[in-house]
């Protein structure tokens, strides 16, 4: 078999310091900073001012026409990132894609004033769709309009890394032959909520940041987007695209350590870079560079730098810089950004400087100088380490470097055990008090679901939860506070539970759980995209057993504005429910091993409605199976759908007639249909979620003691 | 008008209790004399910065960062005795309530 490598053929970038990849790379290497006095928006009297903004970002000549009232910042930049992506790789028309974004904040910087004002309830219709930019999925629509639509999305939050697990999860879809190119980046604007939330921490520093210097004070906030077109190398060969680099290895993993301190061994990232150069076939020697994380604060630097030193030793010739003392954190976008400037270091044999590093803390390391230099690189790594300890490892090789020995693999996956928390849960009874003391009701869920499912053994386990909103009262409260009282009362404990990804990293703290943990965000279809997500990384060996789960807490936000706004089309909503749904997933044999296994993942499917259940690959119902339906989200249309098809006599479960419809029900659905195929009666379980014309369909089948 | 000690740690504690989230627990549960972090009372660095923060809220007195603020962190007791010291500590601030 021919070895499958994916190639990266396009990148785009907007940030602090050009908006575009050229412009950001040239200054980059001339070791120019971006930072600079805050002027977006006054946010009162902060620690610092100091961020790398993007000046002069004209909304208006990026929006399509008649889109400009409700296009974000941070879709925006998105959207420039996409199109320069997309011209450089030369992607050919009407292509498979996918969109695969990380973010943090969405369009908060347009909508948090709106969200937190004290007349939410007046809020009238005309204005409230000024809303749609707020979750974090918007800028997947906006991205995928502007290249001729996509096949499949997903917006991905892990705090800073979220940027990287994108690539990641764009590798899984071509290795999987879901798609034939991924579009996958990052997009974060700057908003109030995380400069007053970072100040609030200490976590800045008043003066333009300076990441490994021994007097280094804290991290400047960023803004930005990058975009990087990633396709098969097969693709690739066949249509003669340039290659600037290949995406050959990766680790995601998390430390369960804490919700804002990294661990301060770096034992956890040593393991996850190691892990990642396994996977592209590379020696600690071939590595010319490293891109790191370096925020500038004191513990995440000096856990990065024990980290490298371990993996690379204290006379390496890998040169390591942080490119965050030029362009800022841009949090979510950060990934993505700092993977595009590793490729083209690659692509262009040049390795970015050291901004503001004087005197290191730790001897070693070989930081370059105050301007990047020439030089021939074979690889490099790009490391992000995000708050909760969500880290993600990328490996690149240069474009002349032969493919690693090691072939892809398609991991079969089962699904060992599942449990279901309804509105009449109360989570908070299943947990330590004092742990879990700051937890909101979507955290307790998500650490209530992980604690419910029955886990022999004590392997290595990720967490993939879907959460299409995250908790926006906290969120408005927590802003509305900093209108009034100021911003030196804001109160930062509360800060760290505001990122979409919170729950997921509570509850990986709080369980223990050091696999992939990360939040992906999908509206309604939010459960089935963490489920499709969590296959995909034990399909492609990243992991081998993940809980995948969706929380939808009560939120008086999301049930009066946000929910009724965004709620799919083409279903006729029963009332609004509440929920969690979680499943843990293993990779077969090792549960088979484990001597658990309640069912296996037979098929994943995605269509058109229009086209019918067949034509998206589900198999058609044989008669000797004993069979159930179990319906999430689902619109008329895919009933039609259903009705049409051979599973139309099966008796069907429909979960949005029980529960009420919520994000989390499509996490409902997969769980419930665990639990059917458990009790031992039924051999297949299909479970079915549609609206807004597309489905994904989910074939599971029981696993006896005879196979 | 001035504050009693103890009505003073009283509320040092209630401060603790609410900006901490420590559920479950009332004012006689916590030692005036034991150390709030570290094997005390389990707080961490996150529930420092939110303290001083809650102290500035309630008390109108700025706790400094750093190896100073640690100190002043040490215990309830601790926290009352730079209450004190501070100027206007032994009177409520105007707006705390």
């Amino acid at each position: 078999m021919r070895v499958r490598r994916i190639a990266v053929s396009g990148v785009g970038l907007v940030s602090a310091l050009g908006q575009s990849a050229p412009e950001t790379f040239r200054a980059l290497i001339s070791g120019v900073r971006g930072i600079g006095p805050l002027q977006l928006f006054d946010p009162g009297e902060v620690r610092s001012r100091q961020v790398g903004e993007v000046r002069g970002l004209s909304v208006a000549d990026i929006a399509p026409p008649g889109q400009l009232e409700q296009f974000s910042r941070t879709e925006a930049m998105a959207v420039a990132a996409a199109r320069e992506a997309v011209s450089m790789a030369s992607l050919p028309a009407r292509a498979r894609v996918g969109v695969v974004l990380g973010g943090t904040t969405g369009g908060m910087f347009e909508t948090e004033g709106m969200l937190s004002s004290p007349d939410l309830a007046q809020l009238a219709p005309v204005r409230s769709r000024d809303l749609v930019s707020y979750p974090l999925s918007a800028s997947l629509a906006r991205v995928a309009e502007a290249v001729g639509g996509a096949t499949i999305t997903r917006s991905i939050c892990s705090a800073c890394s979220g940027g990287a697990i994108a690539l990641v999860q764009a590798a899984a879809w071509l290795e999987r032959g879901e798609v034939d190119f991924v579009l996958a980046g990052g997009a974060d604007g700057l908003c109030r909520l995380t400069v007053l939330g970072f100040n609030a921490l200490g976590a800045t520093d008043p003066e333009p940041c300076r990441p490994f210097d021994r007097t280094r004070a804290g991290l400047n906030l960023g803004e930005g987007a990058a975009v990087l077109v990633l396709e098969r190398e097969a693709t690739a060969l066949a249509r003669g695209a340039d290659v600037l680099a290949w995406l050959d290895g990766y680790a995601v993993g998390a430390e369960a350590h804490h919700i804002t301190h990294p661990e301060p061994s770096g034992a956890r990232a040593s393991q996850l870079l190691r892990r990642a150069l396994e996977r592209a076939g590379l020696a600690a020697v071939d590595v010319g560079y490293v891109n790191a994380h370096g925020t500038g604060t004191q513990q995440n630097d000096a856990m990065e730098a024990r980290a490298l030193l371990d993996v690379f030793g204290s006379d390496s010739r890998t040169w390591v810089s942080s490119s965050k003392a030029q362009l800022g954190h841009t949090l979510g976008a950060a990934g993505a950004i700092e993977a595009a400037l590793t490729v083209l270091a690659l692509a262009r044999g040049a390795v970015p400087p050291s901004v503001g590093l004087v005197e290191p803390e730790l001897s070693g390391l070989r930081h370059v100088g105050g301007q990047g230099h020439s030089e021939r690189l074979e690889a490099a790594l790009s490391s992000s380490f995000g708050f909760g300890g969500m880290s993600c490892v990328l490996a690149f090789s240069a474009q002349h470097r032969p493919a690693p020995a090691t072939e892809a693999v398609h991991r079969r996956v089962a699904v060992v055990s599942a449990a279901l928390l309804d509105a009449r849960a109360e989570p908070e009874k299943l947990l330590d008090a004092e742990r879990s003391r700051r937890f909101d009701q979507g955290s307790a869920l998500a650490a209530a679901g992980v604690a419910t499912l029955s886990q022999p053994g004590s392997a290595e386990t990720g967490l993939v939860l879907g959460t299409a909103f995250g908790n926006v009262e906290r969120t408005m409260a927590f802003l509305s506070r900093a209108r009034e009282r100021g911003p030196r009362l804001v109160p930062p404990a509360e800060f760290p539970h505001l990122v979409p990804s919170a729950p997921a990293g509570n509850a990986s703290v709080y369980a223990g759980l050091t696999g992939p943990v990360f939040a992906v965000s999908e509206l309604a279809q939010s459960g089935e995209a963490a489920f499709a997500s969590a296959c995909d990384l034990i399909a492609q060996g990243v992991a081998t057993r993940i809980v995948a789960g969706a929380v939808a807490p009560r939120d008086a936000i999301v049930e009066r504005v946000l929910g009724p706004l965004l709620e799919p089309a083409g279903f006729h909503a029963t009332e609004r429910g509440e929920g969690a749904g979680f499943v843990l997933l293993s990779e077969l044999s090792a549960a088979r091993a484990a001597g658990s296994v309640a069912a296996e993942v037979l098929g994943r499917y995605a269509g058109e409605l229009a086209l019918g259940l067949s034509c998206a690959g589900v198999p058609e119902l044989e008669p000797s199976w004993r069979a159930r339906v179990v319906l999430g989200i689902a619109a008329l249309k895919l009933r039609e759908a259903l009705e049409a098809s051979s599973w139309r006599a099966v008796p069907r479960l429909d979960l949005a007639g029980q529960h009420g419809y919520h994000e989390a029900l499509g996490a409902v659905a997969l769980a419930t249909a665990a639990q059917l195929l458990g009790q031992g009666e039924l051999d297949r379980v299909l479970v079915l979620s549609g609206a807004n014309g597309s489905f994904t369909a989910t074939l599971l089948r029981r696993v006896g003691t005879e196979d | 008008m001035s504050l009693g000690t103890s009505e003073l740690k009283r509320r040092i504690k209630l401060a603790l209790i609410e900006e901490l989230d420590l559920r479950g627990k009332t004012e006689a549960d916590i030692d005036e004399a034991a150390p709030l972090f570290g094997d005390g009372l389990g707080l961490d660095s996150l529930d420092a910065l939110q303290l001083a923060m809650a102290i500035e809220e309630r008390f109108g007195v700025s706790v400094p960062e750093g190896e100073a603020g640690r100190a002043v962190f040490a215990s309830v007791n601790a926290i009352a005795e730079f209450l004190v010291r501070s100027s206007g500590a032994s009177q409520s601030a105007p707006e705390a309530g």
